[in-house]
């Protein structure tokens, strides 16, 4: 007996059927309205250069007295965060009562190309927690680190601990040198000078083409199979466009920013080991001593769960919470279960630090 | 960066699996048991619809992306529906047919092909528009060449174009090497193509169990994408990778650079702005802006302190306003003894200030400082502290070094009695300002009682007094008007 168990009139069935839905498909594909995203309303509260720094409006005033800045990646859209209307974390906050900001990086060009992460890191991120703490009416802010914006928030709260009440990350890469990361296996010999005074601001391609490598069969084919699956349903190839929009729809990264960040963090790891500095500051992780809570996706491809995990020993904070999700790296933002799970663990873990 | 669409080929793809499935099934040739023909002709005219050159941006990309996608899954269709064809006319089973390897299609070259390649190909950027038709160009003309005279690259370049031919030298090299480097690449994804395989072969011998074998075309396919991903993650791991990855960058960062180089040359000769003129502009602006916003925030921050300080102030007035707030009130005191404390710690800075200034560094501006500070903190005691200075400029410390100084470039050969001679008179010089400093500070603290001895400022300026017949009187009043207050001690 073989490994197949395929009668020949079952194969051309289900090449029936595939071929079928690829015809519907292409109709439905047809009749589709380009997608919208980022459906909750909000205000405009602070803007310097291409940064905008949002406040959500809820359909009930926020119960919370601190607010919740959310800090984005540089290398992706932040609407990541506010897809659609039943996958929205800044929705399920505003719900649970929290005052939740958000900082919009914009799409840098090449007038941005010698922006470094002083500028960004002591200086936009400085600036708008100062510009949030001012319309709040607060000394302290909540921050609310992703992924790079982890590391970004991570090392501005080393250095401005004063300004931080709670500090919450999420899928935020600590220890870079794990195993199992693969950008940084391939980041890690690479001549980082030479990239960036070659190409300067490096472009939204190739970090997309770099994700995209992670998991090439996945990623470039597998995953258009199963679109296949969902051609003929509006809603979910909706739901599949907006996705594709968001994973493409990326900033190209400032030049001095990347050159930085892969030489201190992926090929110096010196979040974890010391010795990093950005501007005229040292930043030291062990200054962290207000409550934090870190949480990371257990199949999270791009940022390893054991690089996330590595924060609990860097940190100086005696009150440290960790949850693990059972999900990947988008995933723990549009996931059913994220909606019913992230944004209550958040919420439940601020008020009893309120 | 997919590879194009073709609708017409993957049409044709469809028809021939349709005329296998016809074949195997027996179905009649007039019949189109799934879209052959002219059925086949309204998905192939609704796939022709979405075609990128077809209205709707957005949907024709996600059908290119789809399609392009789906390429290995229909490839796998494709090479089990010409299995079970041979099947039912007596050939090999679907089982042994991949026991065989036989699975063309499944594979499609833009999955397995050099993924860094493509990647650069997309790549936007001064000297990377048409990076891939300039590699190829390269490949096709002048690799042979190179090839050949590959020890030519490192012969010494000489005469009128040395720098032309070196340049020349270098590209070539960076081309060659990149060639190199990206030729290590395509052998490492190729192992990862055999290690695929070898570990489908694996997986599919796990599934030869009763209630464990694969019973559709997508399982089998999705069984596949695990082991292509399993092998190639393997790889993308390891410490070779690692090596390989960042040499076949670096070494396309290396040909951008030269030909930008080049580009650039050529845009001087012509008179054009080149990226370097821009981007250096863009680096300045940038620290422009930081200095900027430094200053700002600055500014912004020593408002804040003086509406502090005017907020303290208004607090003492109504602290002092209040009754008794005299009689031993320790919040007004204590910033009465703090003033009185700072002024001796001011004038001794004056002191260092005027001192180090004859050592011929920042000579005058210290100087020149210190007593204006004086008269800001402590308005008798600074003020006898520049009079004292101003008795007689060509004495005052901050001069006094400059005889030694002349006398020593009027020498440029200095001799060693020269230089001895220049060191005790810098020697002296420091001596005699700090006696005046000490005078002065004597003076500032009600003490100066009789005459000042030895070689002190003071003592000088009570010399130069007394034997300058010529001195104004304005000078000598002026000095005595000094001292004055606390019996003339700074004489």
């Amino acid at each position: 007996m073989g490994p197949l168990n395929i009668a020949a009139s079952e194969l051309f069935e289900e090449a029936v059927r595939f071929q079928r839905k690829m015809s519907r498909g292409a109709e439905v594909l047809r009749t589709l309205d380009d997608v919208d995203f980022g459906i909750t309303p909000k205000d405009e509260v602070y803007r310097e250069d291409k940064l905008v720094v949002y406040r959500f409006r809820g359909e009930k005033k926020p119960t919370a007295k601190t607010p919740i800045l959310i800090v984005y990646a540089l290398v992706n859209r932040p609407y990541m965060v506010d897809l659609q209307a039943d996958k929205s974390l800044v929705r399920n906050l505003l719900a649970q009562g929290e005052d939740v900001y958000l900082i919009d990086w914009g799409y840098p060009d090449r007038a941005d190309r010698w922006l470094t992460l002083d500028d960004y890191i002591n200086g936009y991120i400085r600036r708008s927690v100062d510009a949030v703490a001012k319309h709040a009416g607060v000394a302290k802010i909540n921050l609310l680190g992703i992924c790079q914006g982890g590391a970004f928030s991570l090392c501005f709260t080393a250095m401005h601990p004063h300004k931080v009440k709670n500090l919450i990350t999420m899928v935020t890469p600590v220890d870079f040198h794990t195993p199992d990361n693969m950008l940084s296996n391939w980041t890690r010999n690479m001549d980082a000078d030479l990239f960036v005074d070659t190409i300067g601001n490096v472009p939204a391609d190739l970090m997309n083409w770099c994700y995209l490598m992670l998991k090439p069969m996945r990623l470039l084919q597998q995953k258009y199979v199963g679109m296949v699956d969902i051609l003929d349903n509006k809603e979910e190839l909706e739901n599949f466009l907006r996705m594709e929009k968001w994973i493409f729809d990326s900033p190209d990264q400032a030049g001095e920013a990347f050159r930085e960040f892969m030489r201190d963090f992926y090929q110096g790891n010196k979040l974890v080991k010391g010795g990093l500095s950005i501007g005229d500051r040292t930043v030291d992780l062990g200054r962290i001593t207000m409550p934090v809570l870190n949480i990371f996706a257990e199949q999270d491809h791009l940022v390893p769960p054991d690089s996330s995990r590595a924060l609990q020993a860097a940190v100086g904070s005696k009150d440290y919470t960790q949850i693990a999700f059972k999900g990947g790296h988008i995933g723990i933002y549009v996931s059913g279960r994220a909606q019913r799970e992230v944004p209550p663990a958040i919420h439940d873990w601020l008020k009893a630090r309120s | 960066m997919s590879e194009p669409l073709d609708v017409a080929q993957w049409a044709k793809n469809w028809e021939a699996m349709a005329r296998q499935a016809q074949a195997a099934l027996g179905a009649n040739p007039g019949q189109a048991p799934w879209g052959v023909g002219s059925a086949n002709a309204g998905w192939a005219d609704a796939l022709g619809k979405a075609n990128p050159f077809a209205d709707g941006k957005q949907q024709n990309e996600a059908m290119e992306r789809m399609l392009s996608g789906a390429q290995g899954y229909l490839g796998m269709l494709q090479s089990l529906a010409a299995a079970a064809a041979g099947q039912s006319g007596g050939g090999e089973s679907l089982a042994d047919a991949f026991r065989n390897g036989l699975f063309p299609g499944a594979f499609s070259s833009s999955t397995m092909g050099n993924p860094m390649a493509a990647a650069m190909r997309g790549l936007a950027g001064s000297g990377a528009r048409g990076f891939d038709q300039m590699m190829e160009q390269f490949a096709a003309a002048a690799g042979p060449m190179f090839d050949k005279a590959r020890g030519a690259l490192h012969q010494p370049a000489f005469g009128f174009l040395r720098e032309k031919q070196e340049n020349l030298q270098k590209t070539a090299q960076v081309f060659i090497d990149y060639q190199e480097q990206s030729a290590r690449y395509d052998r490492l994804m190729l192992k990862v193509g055999e290690q695929s395989f070898a570990r489908f072969q694996l997986k599919l011998a796990e599934r030869e169990e009763p209630g464990r074998q694969i019973e559709s075309a997508r399982a089998l396919y999705d069984l596949w994408i695990d082991a292509a991903e399993e092998a190639y993650a393997e790889i993308a791991l390891s410490e070779e990778f690692r090596e390989v990855y960042a040499a076949v960058v670096d070494a396309q960062m290396r040909v951008r650079q030269q030909v930008q180089g080049e580009i650039e040359r050529y845009c001087n000769e012509l008179g054009m702005p080149t990226r370097s003129e821009v981007d250096s502009i863009g680096q300045r602006l940038q620290a422009l802006r930081r200095e900027f916003r430094n200053l700002h925030e600055n500014d912004a921050g020593h408002q804040a302190l003086l509406a502090e300080i005017e907020v303290l102030r208004n607090e003492v007035a109504a602290l002092k306003s209040q009754p008794g707030a005299h009689a031993g009130s320790a919040t007004t005191a204590a910033p009465a003894r703090a003033a009185r404390s700072s002024t001796p710690r001011t004038s001794k800075k004056a002191r260092q200030a005027a001192t180090s200034s004859t050592r011929g560094k920042n000579a005058g501006s210290k100087a020149d400082a210190a007593p204006t500070r004086g008269v800001e903190k402590g308005e008798g005691k600074g003020k006898r502290t520049q009079d004292a200075q101003s008795v007689s400029p060509t004495v005052a410390g901050p001069v006094k070094a400059k005889p030694s100084k002349a006398k020593t470039r009027r020498k440029p050969v200095a001799t060693s009695s020269a230089k001895r001679r220049a060191k005790r008179s810098r020697s002296e010089a420091g001596k005699s300002v700090a006696a005046a400093g000490a005078a002065v500070k004597s003076t500032a603290q009600g003490g100066g009682k009789g005459k000042p001895k030895g070689n002190s400022f003071a003592a000088s300026i009570a010399r130069f007094a007394r034997k300058s017949k010529t001195a104004s009187a304005g000078h000598v009043a002026q000095s005595r008007k000094v001292g004055s207050g606390k019996r003339g001690g700074d004489r």
